[in-house]
């Protein structure tokens, strides 16, 4: 056998390899870290200052974990001038058409929708994946903006909000996130009720 | 061969996604739009420029029975390097590519390079052919993306050219990726036949 393919040379050569590579591979994670992490957090203060109501505190800093069933959601309060001014909850769903749903949703005091955000989903491009546009606003159709009761369903379910044309599972996944983080805002909201009493 | 006819070569003679019909997982998967078709051409040539010249310039002393793993190895490397780097400066294009991204470990246009150009020839022409093959696969995916973006969305690059109540959903969807590829090289084999 050449040296070339001797047993220990593959292994040192293999070795080498995979050593030099974990190697780079940890210079650039610790590189990289800490822009990760801050790219985003100022991506969720961005999308805070622009959806609540005007607020003083730091939400992200004064973040709470509320169960809902089975899930714990995190929900970042905004108090101005020591009384809150509402709240935005970091809401999944396990019944998207492509998985998992997940949406910022945030609440002004008197429990109505301020505004969401679509962070992640995995739903049909050109049906389901139109769900930031379909709900949020567009004064052609059914916002959900403004809204507060805790149980949207949509109209083929006997609510009263139009589901997504073509994507009815994804807009019925959609609400439940919603309605989730409704559910964790009133939560939150009695919390704060009983403290001050 | 001199140095312009490798770049040349990857982008028409060879190109990866016409020619070659590597890779198309990726090409099917992220051409729903022009911009992330560019953005995935872009990632998948940054990669194989870095692992173009690192596998010509280790080739002398990797034992041929281990240079599949070891190409392997350092694909994988500098897909999560850019990975990191996506995640780090550009948030909203890493989620706009999503799975795609580690994806490019396994796509065979790398391998395909590696062991047909690189494991051969000097670290300069490996670059070039890295540079010539990346170009030739992202302007086949923007040019892709142009297409199923305007057919299917009425719009390109993101900006309306019609109203998306004409726009039919069939080439934003699967179907409609394999169809508008199909055509295209049929395009593509009939101008290189006259050329």
């Amino acid at each position: 056998m050449k040296v070339r393919d001797s047993l220990w040379r593959m292994i040192a050569v293999l070795g080498l390899t995979a050593l030099l590579s974990g190697a780079l591979l940890g210079f650039f994670h610790d590189l990289t870290a800490g822009p990760i992490a801050e790219a985003s957090a100022r991506q969720l203060s961005e999308s805070l200052a622009e959806l609540m109501p005007p607020f003083s505190n730091d939400p992200l800093a004064d973040a709470k974990r509320i169960a809902v069933d089975g899930d714990s959601l995190t929900l970042y309060p905004c108090s101005g001038q020591g009384s809150l001014v509402g709240a935005a909850i970091e809401s999944v769903s396990h019944n998207g058409f492509g998985g998992d749903i997940r949406l910022l949703v945030c609440f002004s005091a008197d429990r109505s929708v301020t505004g969401f955000r679509v962070m992640s989903h995995a739903e049909t491009p050109g049906l389901g994946a139109k769900m930031g546009e379909w709900f949020g606003g567009d004064p052609r159709r059914t916002t959900i903006v403004g809204r507060h009761d805790e149980h949207l369903k949509v109209k083929a379910d006997g609510g009263n909000v139009d589901a997504i044309t073509g994507a009815t599972i994804t807009s019925r996944a959609f609400l439940e996130a919603v309605n989730r983080a409704s559910e964790a805002f009133n939560t939150y909201y009695n919390e704060q009720a009983e403290d001050r009493h | 061969m001199s140095k312009l006819k490798i770049v040349i070569n990857g982008l028409i003679t060879e190109n990866p996604t016409f020619v070659l019909l590597l890779g198309m997982c990726p090409t099917l998967g992220t051409t729903a739009t022009a911009m992330t078709g560019m953005s995935m051409g872009l990632a998948t040539m940054c990669v194989l420029i870095c692992s173009n010249c690192a596998v010509s310039a280790i080739k002398s002393i990797v034992p041929s029975k281990v240079r599949i793993p070891v190409y392997i190895v350092v694909i994988a490397t500098f897909v999560t390097i850019l990975q990191m780097l996506m995640k780090a400066y550009m948030p909203a294009l890493d989620a706009a590519l999503g799975i795609f991204i580690p994806l490019i470990v396994v796509n065979c246009i790398l391998l395909g390079r590696a062991e047909a150009f690189a494991s051969r020839r000097s670290v300069v022409d490996s670059m070039l052919d890295g540079l010539g093959i990346g170009i030739g696969f992202t302007l086949a995916l923007t040019l892709l993306g142009v297409v199923r973006e305007f057919l299917g969305a009425g719009t390109v690059f993101g900006l309306r050219l019609y109203s998306d109540e004409f726009a039919s959903l069939v080439f934003i969807l699967a179907p409609g990726a394999f169809i508008v590829l199909g055509l295209i090289i049929a395009l593509f084999n009939r101008i290189r036949k006259k050329c």
